[in-house]
């Protein structure tokens, strides 16, 4: 009882510590939270190292030429990144606007009750595992694109080569019936990606403070005219890295892809009806049988290059997002 | 409406339809899901239902083929198949409706003939105590014819049913004859796909499809097979992984919940995010990287790696919000007991957030449970149950894949129903994680 009255030395504190074992223990928590980090460290490290030799090789200007072929060391990935910018930008062009209707009901015009099982439903959506995606999109969605969008659209539109209408016109090298295609897979990644924008545009959207809403109908506007305006402008930024981190999504998903987009590795058509591959795509088809050391390190390379516009995408919109939702009340589960 | 501006009406009508607008997005979007769900459950589904009826199939077959004939662009070359195939469907109709009269007949006639003779042993009975009257007699006599032509009806089915069973079997090989001679229509197509893998799904692992079946009566429950393989693949690499996650997550998560916040927390914080953010081909990319290449091998251990790697954010970002939701009160209480903090943290702190990190520690379970890509590179797959995580293993969404790409429409038919269990696991588990934690914050 004594020594409690004592002051305590600094080197007696650590010991007791020690001997409660908090410091331990504060140590082992930490030890795992910096494991967390190490993983991270660890895939940027071995997508790094694996892509060496790659690199030596070709540098990054391979990613721009054409002509995939690793069994005569022809290496040109721009199919692949063609692919992936096209059918992420179709899934954009698609679930963005869609996505932020969907958030904008359910955060300013939906009934109360009726909130809470429609996001669980928009949110299942982002459950169901892409490999469903795929095989739906196979055995349901291409059989009924094909019969009512790919084949009205590219016979109306034939043989066109002016740029915009080219992107529609009829495959040269798999006929438009086999459905594959790098317009399907946008529009399955757009199916994919919707739930991903609609939530955190409800969440960006749900803490704009009410003075906005309420000093626009005070002048005279309509509910919409409020949204638009009010709400909507407010929210602009978190909303923007809602559509980012969904491009994220779009950009790294791989089964879906792999499913229907056809796998044309060797050039780029002009069409969107017509296959092509996406580089999540390329790296998961080929990888695992890769025949060379060099054919592996390429592949990595790809990976690596993916790894990074997705990091600074993502790294982009969770600042937004983060920026935004310091809003009064903001908890937003980005 | 006193100060209506000049164009009111145009924006009034504006903001209705983008009202509207609102309210046709949210319902585009719950179109894919119901599609979704609903064709994996009822195609996945029929391959659970047992039909008892086993002439079930060649109908199914045979009305494949005629509709396949009927739809084709070739008349001229197609037109006496159809017709043949037209008048066996409809005698294949007839004795198949007859035998199953006949065999509900054969069921059903044991039955009213017992009835008849215990009614006809009573009025018997009767007229030997109470004498013989003419309308007991009458009655007898009666009952007597009845069984009579009973016993009769039961011995003609017994005739014609042999005769039925020959005449379907030369029907059918007629029709399969048909079908081989029809151009391009593989027995394939017409295999009643879908009808008989009931319950071995659950049992069996993979078989070889038969790429080209000789007759359709061949193709059997023996040559479908199941996934057992896949779910016991599945079920073991993802158990695997959350007992590497499920450490890692929850420690990580008592860090930056219960210690105050440095720039060190802010770190692991990001790099949760860049974990859960980064395409899960890459984790994939990783693990072949580290395990598979140096191992040499393909095994479900590397699955195991690069799914706890996806596992370990969300139960880190779980865990943290659940401990923050436990009131600050309860630690002092505990810390005003005399415990030390490692000790409350145990004991007090995550059994009063346990709802919450078990949901957690769900989500992630299901999240890995529906990968593909990583486990494409690292796991391989197999056609046989494995309980060794060393070798290659199968697992249920790369079945999903194998089984779609597979031309045969028996595989196919496979993925659909592995399809069914995989997003019954899947959103069983959102929903049971959606009620706790609904439960938990109010």
């Amino acid at each position: 009882m004594a020594s409690q009255a004592e002051p305590l030395s600094g080197l007696k504190t650590f010991q007791r510590r020690i001997e409660h074992g908090d410091l331990p223990f504060r140590y082992l928590t930490m030890f795992f939270g910096l494991l967390v980090i190490l993983l991270v460290v660890a895939i940027g490290w071995v997508v790094w190292d694996g892509s060496a030799e790659a690199r030596a090789e070709f540098g990054f200007g391979f990613l721009f030429q054409e002509g995939w072929n690793p069994v005569n060391n022809n290496y040109g990935a721009w199919p692949a990144i063609y692919g992936t910018l096209a059918s992420s930008g179709i899934a954009l062009l698609i679930a963005g606007p869609l996505g932020v209707l969907i958030g904008v009901f359910l955060s300013e015009l939906c009934p109360f009750s009726l909130r809470m099982p429609l996001s669980f439903l928009v949110e299942l959506l982002a459950a169901i595992p892409s490999v469903i995606y795929g095989m739906w999109g196979i055995f349901v969605f291409i059989p009924f694109f094909v019969k009512y969008i790919a084949i009205p659209i590219t016979d109306l539109v034939g043989n066109a080569t002016t740029f915009p209408l080219s992107l529609l016109s009829a495959p040269q090298t798999a006929p438009v019936t086999s459905g594959r295609g790098i317009m399907i897979a946008g529009i399955i990644l757009a199916i994919m990606i919707l739930p991903t924008i609609a939530a955190i545009s409800r969440d960006v959207l749900v803490v704009v403070p009410n003075h906005q809403r309420e000093a626009l109908l005070a002048v005279g506007a309509t509910r919409w005219e409020m949204i638009w305006k009010g709400v909507i402008s407010y929210a602009r930024a978190g909303i923007v890295g809602g559509m980012m981190l969904g491009l994220g999504r779009a950009l790294g998903e791989t089964m879906a892809a792999l499913m229907v987009i056809g796998s044309l590795k060797k050039t780029v058509e002009s069409s969107l009806f017509a296959p092509g591959i996406s580089a999540a795509a390329l790296v998961a088809s080929e990888l695992p049988n890769a025949d060379s050391s060099l054919h592996a390190s390429t592949l990595i390379l790809i990976a690596l290059v993916l790894f990074g516009i997705t990091l600074l995408l993502n790294a982009a919109a969770r600042l937004l997002v983060w920026h935004v939702s310091r809003g009064p009340g903001g908890n937003v589960r980005a | 409406m006193i100060n209506q501006s000049p164009n009111y009406l145009r924006r009034r009508v504006f903001d209705l339809f983008m009202r509207g607008m609102t309210i046709v997005a949210t319902l585009l979007a719950l179109v894919p899901l119901f599609l979704i769900i609903g064709y994996v459950f009822i195609r996945g589904g029929s391959g659970l239902i047992y039909f008892p009826d086993e002439y079930a199939r060649y109908e199914i077959g045979v009305e494949k083929l005629v509709t396949m004939l009927s739809d084709r662009q070739d008349p001229q070359y197609d037109r006496d198949l159809f017709t043949q195939a037209r008048n066996d469907q409809s005698s294949l109709e007839t004795n198949l409706s007859t035998t199953r009269r006949y065999q509900e007949r054969t069921k059903a006639i044991p039955g009213e003939l017992k009835d008849l003779r215990a009614s006809l042993n009573d009025v018997s009975e009767r007229i030997e105590n109470r004498g013989a009257t003419p309308e007991r007699e009458a009655e007898q006599a009666q009952l007597a014819s009845q069984i009579a032509t009973l016993e009769n009806e039961q011995a003609t089915i017994k005739a014609e049913l042999p005769q039925l069973a020959s005449e379907r079997t030369t029907l059918i090989s007629d029709i399969d004859e048909l079908a081989r001679s029809a151009r391009g229509v593989s027995l394939d197509d017409l295999g009643s796909v879908g009808l008989r893998h009931y319950f071995p799904f659950f049992t069996e692992s993979a078989k070889p499809a038969p790429v080209m079946a000789t007759s359709i009566q061949q193709i059997s429950i023996t040559q479908v097979g199941g996934v057992f393989h896949g779910i016991v693949g599945t079920f073991l690499i993802v158990g695997a992984s959350l007992l590497i996650a499920l450490p890692i997550g929850i420690l990580a998560g008592v860090f930056l919940s219960e210690y105050p916040s440095t720039q060190l927390s802010t770190f692991i914080r990001f790099s949760t995010d860049v974990l859960s953010a980064a395409p899960s081909i890459i984790v994939g990319v990783t693990a072949y990287v580290l395990v598979v290449q140096r191992t040499k091998e393909f095994s479900g251990l590397a699955g195991s790696v690069a799914l706890s790697v996806l596992m370990v954010p969300v139960i880190t970002r779980t865990t943290e919000e659940m401990l923050k939701l436990v009131p600050t009160t309860v630690r002092e209480a505990a810390f005003g007991l005399g415990s030390p903090k490692w000790w409350l943290t145990l004991t007090v702190v995550i059994p009063a957030a346990m709802s919450g990190i078990v949901t957690g520690a769900l989500l992630a379970f299901a999240r890995a449970a529906g990968e593909t890509a990583p486990l494409l590179l690292t796991i391989l797959g197999k056609n046989q149950v494995t309980w060794n995580l060393l070798e290659p293993m199968a697992a249920l969404p790369l079945i999903t894949y194998k089984y779609t790409e597979n031309p045969s429409p028996i595989q196919n038919d496979l993925a659909w129903t592995s399809a069914l269990v995989l997003t019954m696991l899947v959103l069983l588990v959102n929903i049971m994680a959606r009620w706790v934690t609904r439960k938990r914050t109010r």
